[in-house]
């Protein structure tokens, strides 16, 4: 090895605490851009894959009751690859005394012959005999139930069935079980007294259709073929062919995730930056002595970039395969979130490059400036260099404020001044620090946000016990059985149709969610932004959602769309706009009065919505439970309920999931702040070593260089501190913007947490005291006679 | 070579300051003869070390002319006069400067690397050779810090020696020594004299100055008497 290089090695060891702190501010940048990167790259490959391999369906029907026969002539519709016709129901689950949840069953015709929205056995037996249910392993938390359990359901008809649990499965098919706490359950058909028919088709097309429009086109010819057989198609279901529904979100969060990744690495980088300057500093005559024996600009610039390589590999080393680790943990918590497995969890080698590529991209780039800055210092000026101590100060405007500055002890003076002699240093430190502070107090505020915004989200819910009943009931009747229950103090009933937007060349889009309330109502509380609400005289009026704008843009206040209700098409028009922060889908809101006469259903309803006293969680199960007893006195059977504060509990839970991977970028984020201000701190009690030895020298004590040290350590932190604050003001709606977009398609309604602003200033005294403490410690141990020969 | 190794022609430096200009050199003529040993004598401030600092290529004259072995150094820019500078002049300073994080065969080593002359083994064998010159081979492997002020001395002449220059400048190398040591060193370069090496040096001392084959002194940046 050429002996130059051994420079590099000795100029790396010989300060092995300085070399370890940027190679692990390093590390930590490879780690969390590897963290990031790979993640993506497991979830962008195995989300979809795993999907594809369910045989999704291209579209689905809910329909009047139908049997194999149609299934075999849908099968036979031009560019229709298979279809197959399931039987679904909704029925009421104990989980526990007088506990009933909602459970949607599927009756799987063919458990071994699935060929559409296949589900998976994950354990136990398979397929389920009569008198047996699988249960999704999503559910099974909110079923409280396991493998081997006995668990009673209650029909539509009031009737209790006993079943085993044999087994768990996996359905990627539905919206994952934890979202809403629902309970999906599958079982055999004829022993539940349920016809042995089908009201759910499902099919697939050609592997070559992979346009939406297509698909449209070729669900409307299997509509028609359908209603030709006499049934009716109540609506019609047509996702973005091979898409999975929740891969925007995922992607929406793994940006945010990067974009960290990317911050920290840069961050890291500016030690690097910070630690070369240092070095060049304190070896400047060694540049003057090496260029007088020859060496040129650019052989020393190669020494000091080569150290920046060094500390670079290094990072890599202990970065790559802890980031790689954690990808892979990542992938899995990610897509456990949306209940998904990740079936191969490989790196992909892009990744792996990345991470070497940024590892040592990031430092060789930060040290440029200053080793080329400090590599081109001349001969004479290098050896000429005797100064006591580096760092100028008294010039500069800011140095001109500092001194105007009358009355602080010199205890404050002193380090108030030191912090500002190195400006650059000092600036670079304070841009690591105050970023990290700014990030912090966002994730904090994200959070607030989070917790805002599902309050807020919830003022939309009015009521507290959604109920779904077996048939249409008069409302009067609904109204007097609920009243008569203690604790109720309202009753509204209503109804509610899957719909689809009828358009002119006879295709149909998605599914939406019509929902038909009285204009009085108080159940819901939407946010107008557009027009008005309905009125009590309205007829085809129709208020439309940003949920809708979503499915459906462009549309306005004034148009008139055409939708299928129940097999009929109708024409509405747009009254207003609501905004959702929450819900379950593209909401559109009718008058209850109106549609229930278009559709045969006069004075009647089969949802109702229940006001009680007390809204906490037990108040609700309690009038449940009268509720449920009360019904079944009047003979009103209940297929499924809603308790608004467990959906709260479920929807809660699941930004806590997201923001605890915020939390935890952040928190890297700080450690990279901690580990830059620890080397400054470093470095400049080891520049001043010949300055505190003067110091020491005309009877400075111990405590009190202590004290000068940690104190001006403790001030940057809090200058970074208060602009980190500033920062962390648009930084937080940024990252509230991206989270709301990614997880419910909408901004987070915005709060900043001055919470977060006293846990983040606490954080960062503590934080700054001990990266200031340990120099501080040991620039007081060197006796004054080695400090004032320091060189 | 025919002609003198080193030519000074004309040769000003003038360094400005936020206060004035002050002139270091005023107009130096110099001419220095292969296998001469020249001292430069002189007070704090003369001049002394501007003038080496032309000789070596360290700095340039604010006008005049100077040539060095063949080469118009003036003429240079600053990284091609440290690659010349390289090869063709030794440089022994005061403080004797060697990279305290190399061992002594490193620091002697270190010039050939710069150069990139010889192979790395030759670049070893040579500086090894060196050291035994000065009678410091068995220091080979230690840290400079190990050593006293005069072997470091000695080990900063072999690290100017290390790419054979024909011509050494030493900036008052035994500045920092006491006066037996300084007589030692001074001896090594009376030697490095007989292996025909030109040698400038630049000294307050002028007891060893007199055993110089030729004194030149500078007063107020010019050339009192040579």
């Amino acid at each position: 090895m050429q002996v130059r290089w051994y420079k590099v090695l000795y100029d790396l060891l010989s300060n092995k605490k300085r070399s370890a702190l940027v190679v692990l501010s390093i590390a930590v940048g490879v780690l969390s851009v590897g963290l990031a990167t790979g993640a993506q790259t497991i979830l962008s490959r195995e989300l979809p894959a795993g999907y594809l391999a369910t045989d999704p369906a291209g579209a689905k029907f809910i329909t009047s009751p139908f049997d194999d026969d149609l299934v075999d002539t849908i099968r036979r519709v031009p560019r229709v690859r298979d279809a197959e016709g399931r039987r679904s129901l909704f029925a009421r689950f104990r989980t526990g005394p007088d506990e009933w949840r909602s459970v949607n069953l599927f009756a799987i015709p063919h458990f071994d012959d699935m060929r559409v929205n296949k589900i998976h056995p994950v354990q136990g037996n398979w397929p389920p005999r009569d008198h047996e249910i699988l249960i999704e392993q999503a559910a099974l938390g909110t079923a409280r139930t396991h493998v081997g359990a006995e668990v009673v359901i209650r029909l539509a008809d009031g009737k209790e069935r006993t079943l085993r649990v044999v087994g768990v499965a996996h359905d990627q098919s539905q919206e994952p079980a934890t979202f809403e706490g629902s309970i999906y359950g599958y079982v055999t058909l004829e022993w539940l007294g349920e016809p042995r028919n089908y009201n759910e088709l499902y099919i697939t097309a050609d592997p070559q259709v992979r346009d939406l429009a297509e698909m449209r086109q070729i669900a409307a010819r299997v509509r028609r073929k359908i209603e030709d057989s006499g049934r009716v198609v109540l609506a019609t279901s047509v996702p973005e062919p091979g898409k999975l529904a929740l891969q925007d979100a995922v992607d929406g969060i793994m940006v945010v995730l990067s974009t960290f990744g990317v911050f920290i690495l840069i961050l890291s980088g500016f030690l690097v930056v910070n630690t070369l300057s240092a070095l060049l500093g304190q070896q400047v005559r060694q540049i003057g002595i090496m260029k007088a024996i020859g060496g040129r600009t650019w052989q020393i610039a190669s020494l000091y970039l080569g150290m920046a390589l060094t500390f670079g590999l290094l990072g890599v080393i202990v970065g790559a395969p802890l980031g790689w680790l954690g990808a892979r943990w990542l992938a899995v918590f990610v897509a456990g979130i949306i209940n998904n497995d990740v079936a191969d969890l490989s790196i992909s080698p892009f990744v792996l490059a990345l991470e070497v590529g940024v590892g040592l991209l990031a430092p060789l780039l930060a040290a440029l400036v200053p080793v080329l800055s400090g590599a081109r210092v001349t001969v004479r000026e290098a050896l000429s260099d005797n100064s006591v101590s580096r760092g100028q100060f008294g010039s500069g405007w800011i140095d001109r404020r500092l001194r105007s500055i009358r009355g602080l002890p010199s205890t404050w003076m002193l380090p108030l001044r030191n912090a500002f002699r190195r400006k650059g240093r000092l600036a670079l430190t304070l841009t690591t620090l105050t970023l990290a502070s700014a990030f912090f107090i966002a994730v904090i505020s994200t959070y607030a946000s989070v917790l805002r915004s599902i309050d807020r989200g919830f003022q939309y819910w009015g009521m507290d016990l959604i109920l779904t009943l077996n048939r249409p009931h008069r409302v009067a009747r609904l109204e007097q059985a609920a009243m008569q229950v203690p604790g109720v103090v309202r009753a509204e009933p209503s109804n509610f149709v899957q719909v689809n937007r009828a358009y002119a060349d006879d295709t149909e889009g998605d599914i939406l969610l019509m929902y038909a309330f009285s204009a009085d109502t108080s159940s819901v509380k939407p946010d107008i932004v557009e027009g008005r609400w309905l009125l009590p005289e309205d007829a085809n009026a129709i208020v439309i959602t940003n949920k809708f704008l979503d499915k459906e843009p462009g549309v306005k206040v004034g148009d008139t769309i055409r939708l299928k209700v129940l097999g009929k098409e109708m024409n509405w028009q747009v009254v207003g706009i609501a905004h959702l922060m929450m819900g379950d889908g593209p909401t559109v809101y009718v008058n209850m009065p109106y549609l229930a006469s278009a559709v045969g259903l006069r004075e009647r309803a089969d949802w109702l919505y229940i006001h009680t006293a007390q809204h906490d969680s037990a108040s609700q199960l309690l009038a449940l439970q009268a509720l449920d007893q009360q019904f079944k006195l009047k003979g009103i059977r209940i297929t499924s309920t809603m308790l608004i504060a467990d959906l709260r509990t479920t929807i809660r839970a699941l930004f806590d999931a997201v923001v605890v991977v915020l939390m935890i970028m952040a928190v890297l984020l700080s450690i990279v702040g901690g580990l830059g201000l620890m080397g400054i701190m470093s470095l400049n009690a080891l520049e001043r070593s010949r300055e505190i030895g003067v110091m020491r020298a005309i009877g400075a004590s111990d405590s009190a260089l202590l004290r000068v040290i940690l104190i001006e350590g403790i001030l940057i932190g809090l200058v970074s501190w208060l602009v980190g604050c500033v920062m962390a003001w648009p930084l937080s709606q940024v990252l509230c913007d991206a989270v709301g977009m990614a997880m419910i398609q909408t901004p987070l309604t915005f709060t900043f947490s001055a919470a977060g602003v006293l846990i983040w200033l606490a954080l960062v005294v503590a934080l700054t005291s001990v990266a200031s403490y340990f120099p501080a410690r040991n620039a007081c141990q060197i006796t004054i006679r080695e400090t004032l020969a320091y060189e | 070579m025919n002609g003198p190794i080193i030519e000074l022609r004309g040769v000003v430096k003038k360094y400005e300051s936020a206060v004035n200009t002050v002139t270091a050199l005023n107009g130096i003529d110099l001419r220095v003869n292969a296998g001469e040993f020249v001292v430069v004598l002189g007070k704090s401030g003369a001049g002394k070390s501007t003038l080496v600092n032309m000789l070596t290529g360290i700095d340039r004259p604010t006008s005049g002319e100077i040539r060095v072995a063949g080469t118009s150094v003036h003429a240079l820019g600053e990284d091609d006069r440290a690659a010349w500078r390289g090869r063709h002049v030794g440089v022994v300073l005061q403080f004797f400067q060697l990279l305290p994080s190399l061992t002594v065969i490193q620091n002697v080593m270190l010039p050939m690397d710069f150069a990139n002359r010889y192979p790395i083994l030759q670049q070893r064998e040579w500086a090894m050779y060196l050291l035994k010159q000065i009678d410091i081979a068995n220091h080979a492997h230690k840290l400079p810090s190990a050593v006293s002020g005069g072997q470091q001395q000695r080990i900063a002449i072999a690290r100017a020696l290390a790419n054979d220059p024909p011509i050494l400048v030493a900036d008052e190398p035994t500045g920092n020594l006491d006066s037996t040591t300084a007589r030692s060193v001074f001896g090594v370069f009376r030697d490095l004299v007989r292996q025909s090496k030109t040698i400038v040096m630049v000294t307050h001392d002028r007891d060893l100055a007199r055993q110089a084959q030729r004194t030149i002194l500078l007063a107020d940046g010019e050339i009192a008497s040579q």
